[in-house]
């Protein structure tokens, strides 16, 4: 764990609160998000998530276009962030010449990044998107956590577009993250912190899952689920909701094994019908 | 703050001055949000300032600068640059307020201001330039009393307003220049049907997005597009990263500000 001050306020950057906190956001976006809704500003608008505890990803897309990626191995963490309009070729020098669409595309965001953390670098590029031109990896900021250092254009250039999305991973106040614009305007601080008391007891449902599957694979009890659906969703929508869950290690009661849905086919939707 | 290089010439009122300078300078230079409406270059470093200042002789048709001298700070933020032999002949790049850049469009030569087919949707209550739509609060609640935010809201319009629950493009057949999966260049179309923007879309570049037509920060990284709703439009993520911070171009508005206005 290492503190730092910083333009968005004392950030504490720890591996464990951040992979939780990943954990927590990607179980709350799965829930509070269409098409289930089960509680209202949910911390990620679109959720992914690839890999596992020990080694793994987070995505937290904004649904606009803006997105911020945390990847972590036992070593430590790497964070980068994307707005649009701030990629590597706008914001970290990267020549077009240079690119790579690979790790090599980024690592502008993490001077200094140790080797022991370049798997993490690895998993964090492979979630970023794919600029459409030059085919980069786009993130136009980043930090590394590695022991008790941390780095990063987060710290060298505080006021790059998308530094604010990276920020928060070093404020998780009760282990959470929180909807990126409760942290930075009070109006709406407040109203989230509102609907958070209201939602208390899904909130609490999710820290336990939450808890219970850092200890090891889990099950949602019957009474958690009954919370979560006073009524029954739609077959179509449970089904996303366990497909997504199992993702994670957290799987119904009975541990039924879902399949993946098949994988895509037919035409790329966006040229034309030959 | 940025860094403001002095143009010679009168570009805010002589267009094909303006012209030059845009196509020496690109999007570091653009008329403001002001009444009246002036034109300017405004720069986030000030090394890319003094690079395009050293060129604002030849550009505007005067007399070429002197090159090879270089910025000098004056110890309170702002540089001077000498343009001639002379140390007086210098111009001030000075790190001062750069206002926003004008939000209206030109089309068809007439700057037209975006009035997207969200526009009779109330506003939320917070509105602002460099404001994003996921902002927490729409002002709307869901039909449980669930609070939305303004892209839960505007998305919830959308699919109702299709009758098949579906998400549709607000830019259905709008083309544009693109790269196939071989890295060719080819025309894409923006389909009809979108996918939901949940994790398990089934083709992560036709997930939906509500996207900053006016984008909510412009090149210099400084706020431009509100969060107002008319400033909305729903299309893919392949459309939205190849619009991403650029001046929306005048075939987008007309298409969004000829749209059917959604109602709530």
């Amino acid at each position: 764990m290492i503190e730092r001050n910083h333009r968005f306020g004392r950030l504490v950057f720890d591996r464990d609160a951040i992979v939780r906190a990943a954990l927590r956001a990607y179980v709350e976006g799965i829930f509070g998000n269409f098409p289930l809704k089960c509680l209202s500003f949910p911390a990620s608008a679109v959720p992914r998530w690839t890999g596992d505890l020990q080694r793994g990803a987070f995505c937290n897309d904004d649904q606009c276009g803006a997105y911020e990626v945390v990847a972590w191995t036992e070593a430590g963490v790497v964070g980068l962030a994307y707005e649009l309009g701030f990629g590597p070729i706008e914001q970290l020098g990267l020549s077009v010449d240079a690119v790579t669409g690979g790790p090599d595309d980024v690592r502008g965001a993490l001077p200094g990044l140790p080797d022991e953390l370049e798997p993490a670098l690895v998993m964090a590029t492979s979630m970023l998107g794919v600029g459409p031109e030059h085919g980069q990896r786009d993130a136009g900021v980043g930090f590394w956590l590695h022991g008790d250092h941390v780095a990063g254009t987060l710290f060298d250039d505080p006021t790059a577009a998308g530094a604010s999305r990276l920020a928060v991973w070093g404020l998780l106040p009760g282990g959470r993250l929180w909807p990126l614009s409760s942290y930075f305007y009070p109006n709406e601080r407040a109203i989230v912190l509102e609907y958070a008391r209201k939602d208390a007891p899904i909130h609490a449902l999710m820290d336990a899952m939450v808890d219970r599957r850092r200890r090891g694979r889990t099950e949602l009890t019957t009474d958690e689920i009954e919370m979560l659906f006073p009524t029954p969703p739609d077959p179509k929508h449970l089904l996303y909701a366990q497909r997504a869950l199992q993702h994670v290690g957290i799987t119904w009661p009975g541990s039924p094994e879902i399949p993946e849905p098949p994988p895509r086919t037919g035409r790329n939707p966006f040229l034309p019908k030959s | 703050m940025r860094y403001h290089i002095p143009l010679d010439g009168n570009p805010s009122f002589d267009v094909p001055l303006r012209n030059k300078y845009i196509a020496a300078f690109g999007s570091a230079c653009y008329m403001s949000d002001s009444d009246p409406s002036t034109f300017n270059c405004f720069y986030k470093m000030w090394q890319a300032a003094c690079a395009d200042a050293v060129k604002i002789g030849e550009v505007s048709g005067n007399a070429p600068f002197d090159k090879g001298y270089m910025c000098q700070p004056d110890g309170v933020g702002n540089y001077t640059l000498q343009v001639g032999p002379d140390v007086a002949n210098s111009i001030q790049i000075n790190y001062q307020a750069a206002p926003r850049q004008t939000p209206l469009v030109e089309v068809n030569g007439m700057p037209t201001e975006l009035s997207g087919p969200y526009r009779n949707l109330t506003e939320p209550p917070t509105l602002g330039p460099g404001q994003p739509f996921n902002r927490c609060n729409s002002g709307m609640v869901d039909a449980d009393g669930g609070s939305l935010t303004q892209t839960e809201w505007i998305l919830q319009v959308n699919r109702k307003a299709h009758g098949d629950g579906r998400i549709h493009s607000d830019l259905a057949g709008f083309k544009w220049s693109c790269k196939d999966e071989n890295c060719k260049t080819t025309t894409c179309e923006e389909p009809d049907v979108l996918d939901e923007p949940d994790n398990k879309a089934a083709y992560l570049d036709r997930q939906a997005q509500v996207h900053h037509v006016v984008p909510m920060k412009d090149k210099r990284g400084c706020s431009w597009g509100t969060n107002s709703n008319k400033n909305a439009a729903v299309i893919s993520r392949k459309l939205n990263r190849h619009f991403t911070n650029n001046n929306p171009p005048a075939d987008e508005v007309k298409q969004l500000n000829n749209a059917t206005a959604y109602t709530p």
